[in-house]
């Protein structure tokens, strides 16, 4: 008897008639999707916004009075050795750490998208040329990669920080990049594009982008989170941030300290909070994988 | 299904834990072994048998690249290896070491030391008066050598060797720090003569005359391997070996300890603490005269249109503070940099105590206004001067970003630049020093007197100058003690140091360690705690 409900006939009136579309519940819709994540990562990110008005003390002061507390109802997180507030010191460090993760991916983007684009498009030997010099870059590792460019860079701060990530990241995006565009390049609205005389940025962004976006949505989500792991690696390492900047990486660069005075809080909690953030920010990244993934097997 | 998974983890579980055991049961064969193979290749066996470390002691100390005593002043290692005419014992009076005796003739000025029969150096070449002539020419005679020792031999007239047995050395004035200065460890002749001394393969492989011999600098292990010198003319040492860790992080020390990987380090207060109470370690707390202050560079431009406004920061930080947090307590507020010396001390020098209303006042009265970002403006300058800390001296980096951060709340912008090695040359405008005078008071000349030689941040003021010339060349010790106590007021009204704090030495050993005493007042970098190893039992 349903199956004759979601048939009728409507006779002349077919050009007007609107079906009505059954209404999907709205926790059905949210079914499959990244939900948990995706509100602990907006905690996160607002807490760090509003980092002012989420940590009730000075990030940067000592209050030397407090040394080493463990987590009390004034210091939320506790002190570490020199009685700075770790609560306070989660948000704002939380908010370089983020900045320097969107930055980089956005350098990653840029640099991956377009270089992945024109490769796809050139020539054989262009094309070769191209793809070899990434995938040479791509082998090396990465942290070595930073480390270099670092110490040629001079004095660190946030911006330089992000910028060498980002050019040292974007080499695997590229070659994702490319090998879309080469499956697409000869669809007939890019050349038809092209005959009618569009320039190739105009093709790159109208064409080639919208057609590709989904499958490298994986890759530039999943590029935050690592950016932020590398920020966090190099700081700890000494190598990143000046001492002054607090970073979710710089705050762990005390957990040595930490582990040789016995104040777990000061090891334990910046980690979790990262570890928390890249989970969230891989699973949701994974889950515009999924999602590509299914629109490939719909074909 | 799932008793399979069981099934394969337990059996993996069953081979690592046989593994481990396997490990266990041959490296525990491999060190019974050893002392066999250690004693029948005995020490004339060049390819150092290091398995056996029953009788050797592991001590992590600073990071080397030279060992020479007339470059290194901060480090323990040439201390047992060289030895001086002189040598301090316990209280830090100076007793007869190389030499057997010595006179002092007062009219002509005069000391004659009569040599130790029968002292050879550490490669079997006899020890002469020769020796002892040609190191004291290199310190007062070599312009090139560039050492912070210097100023304290300038009243040497000559250095004469009668015979192979004696040494006449004539001043040119009286110097009642001089006969200290004579512990000074002595270079052999026939190895360094017609050397840089800066810069000669030597420091790297040195000679001596000390209760240890050199043995092998392993660069890549980081570590120097001393040897008891079985020649030595007073008491050979007890402990077989030394192992020399060059290590410079504070933290590393610690976690070396922590996991056996050394015996003996100085820490830092609060890693110290960390060992008390555990049994396996002791901890063995040394007095210094070692102090801490930011220290101006008085030769950029900052502080010479500046210089007025350094005494006035001491009312800005709150030094009981400091002691109490980055130090744990184990040190004492410091207002004068001879203040724990038996001469110095005077409580009249302590003229500033912690008061931001002071601070104010007297910044007003020197001209200083408050921007609108807080921070002190005078002739259109900002209160801002960098200083540079190595970043792994976590001790120091605390205290100078404790001390920024108050003096940020007073409207002194103080920037703490990390490098991993001091740069004089990048124009910083200071650094967090830290200096000691554990023997004679004299021994702040050479970093207070213009143009001395250990004078790195140019400080000049003339009546420092008169004061301290004047004090070295008195003979009664109570004149000498009054003079000392007016430098310290002359010097508190016009310093050039932000003196902070005094530390403790704190060194942790293992438990098996014994020996060490206490009574000998340490350094700067708590040196001196070696001064009687040859006693130092190891027990393992």
């Amino acid at each position: 008897m349903a199956e004759i409900n979601s048939f009728k006939l409507v006779g002349t009136e077919y050009k007007t008639y609107v079906p009505c579309v059954k209404k999907i519940p709205f926790c059905k819709k949210l079914k499959g999707k990244p939900i948990i994540s995706a509100i602990i990562l907006a905690v996160i990110i607002f807490g760090c916004v509003f980092a002012e008005k989420v940590g009730n003390h000075n990030p940067t002061e000592f209050y030397l009075q407090n040394l080493n507390t463990a987590p009390n109802s004034e210091f939320y997180f506790g002190t570490d050795s020199l009685g700075r507030d770790i609560f306070s010191m989660i948000w704002y460090g939380g908010r370089v750490s983020i900045a320097i993760g969107l930055m980089s991916m956005v350098i990653i983007s840029v640099i991956g998208i377009t270089y992945g684009c024109i490769s796809g498009v050139s020539g054989e030997k262009v094309d070769a040329i191209m793809m070899r010099t990434a995938e040479i870059g791509n082998s090396i590792p990465s942290i070595l990669l930073v480390i270099l460019i670092m110490s040629v860079m001079g004095e660190e701060n946030i911006f330089k920080i992000s910028f060498v990530i980002g050019i040292s990241g974007w080499f695997a995006l590229a070659r994702i990049v490319r090998s879309e565009v080469r499956q697409i390049r000869n669809s007939d609205y890019v050349l038809s594009a092209k005959t009618m005389g569009v320039g190739f940025f105009s093709i790159m962004i109208f064409h080639l982008i919208p057609n590709f976006v989904s499958s490298i949505m994986f890759v530039i989500v999943s590029s935050i989170s690592s950016s932020i792991a590398m920020e966090s690696t190099l700081s700890f390492l000494g190598l990143g941030l000046p001492v002054d900047v607090i970073s979710w990486g710089s705050m762990l660069s005390l957990a040595n300290k930490a582990l040789l005075l016995n104040t777990w809080w000061v090891i334990i909690i910046p980690g979790l909070f990262l570890m928390v953030t890249l989970n969230c920010i891989t699973n949701i990244g994974s889950f515009f994988r999924k999602e590509t993934n299914r629109k490939h097997s719909n074909l | 299904m799932k008793m399979k998974k069981i099934m394969s983890i337990a059996a993996l579980l069953a081979v690592c834990i046989g593994f481990t055991g396997c490990g266990q049961s041959t490296s525990s064969s491999a060190t019974t072994s050893a002392p066999s193979s250690s004693v029948s290749s005995g020490t004339t066996d060049k390819t150092l048998d290091l398995s056996d470390l029953s009788n050797t002691l592991v001590y992590a100390g600073e990071s080397e690249s030279t060992i020479n005593p007339i470059l290194n002043t901060h480090d323990e290692i040439t201390d047992i290896i060289f030895s001086g005419l002189m040598k301090y014992d316990g209280d830090g009076t100076p007793i007869c070491d190389l030499a057997e005796s010595y006179t002092y003739d007062d009219p002509t000025l005069t000391y004659t030391f009569k040599l130790r029969d029968g002292v050879k150096w550490h490669d079997g070449t006899p020890f002469t008066a020769d020796d002892v002539v040609y190191t004291y020419d290199v310190l007062f005679k070599d312009k090139t050598l560039s050492a912070s020792i210097t100023s304290n031999y300038k009243d040497i007239e000559s250095v004469t060797a009668p015979d192979e047995k004696t040494v006449v050395i004539k001043l040119k004035q009286y110097n009642a720090a001089m006969l200290g200065y004579f512990t000074i460890g002595i270079l052999p002749k026939h190895l360094t003569e017609g050397q840089d001394i800066n810069t000669m393969p030597f420091n790297q492989a040195p000679v001596g005359t000390g209760r240890y011999k050199f043995v092998k600098w392993d660069t890549a292990g980081g570590m120097i391997i001393l040897e008891a010198n079985k020649d030595y003319y007073g008491k050979v040492p007890n402990i077989e070996r030394i192992i020399y860790k060059t290590v410079a992080v504070e933290s590393t020390k610690a976690t070396m300890l922590q996991s056996g990987e050394a015996d003996l380090a100085w820490l830092n207060a609060k890693y110290a603490d960390s060992f008390r109470n555990n049994d396996n370690f002791k901890n063995i707390d040394f007095k210094t005269a070692d102090y801490r202050g930011i220290s101006m560079d008085c030769s950029t431009d900052f502080w010479k249109q500046n210089a007025d406004s350094i005494g006035v920061l001491n009312y800005a930080i709150d030094k009981d503070s400091v002691v109490k947090s980055v130090l744990a307590g184990r040190g004492v507020a410091a207002y004068s940099p001879i203040q724990l010396n038996a001469y110095g001390g005077n409580k009249d020098a302590d003229i500033y105590s912690y008061d931001l209303n002071k601070f104010a006042e007297e910044m007003d009265k020197l001209g200083w206004k408050k921007g609108s970002d807080g921070i002190y403006e005078r002739n259109g300058q900002k209160f801002h001067f960098t200083i540079q800390v190595r970043d792994y001296e976590e001790e120091r980096v605390d205290i100078a970003n404790v001390c920024a951060s108050q003096l940020k709340k007073a409207g002194v912008d103080m920037e703490v630049v990390l490098v991993s090695k001091f740069d004089w040359d990048a124009g910083y405008n200071g650094f967090l020093s830290g200096y000691a005078a554990q023997f004679d008071p004299d021994m702040c000349y050479s970093n207070f007197v213009t143009d001395a030689s250990e004078n790195l941040m140019h400080y000049s003021n003339s009546k420092v100058d008169e004061l301290l010339e004047k004090a070295r060349h008195t003979e009664n010790p109570d004149e000498r003690k009054e003079l000392y106590h007016q430098f310290e007021k002359v010097y508190a009204e016009n310093p050039g140091i932000v003196l902070i704090a005094f530390l403790d030495g704190n060194y942790v050993s293992i438990k098996g360690l014994s020996g060490l005493d206490t009574t000998r007042v340490l350094g700067h970098h708590a040196r001196g705690v070696m001064w009687n190893i040859e006693d130092w039992t190891l027990n393992r």
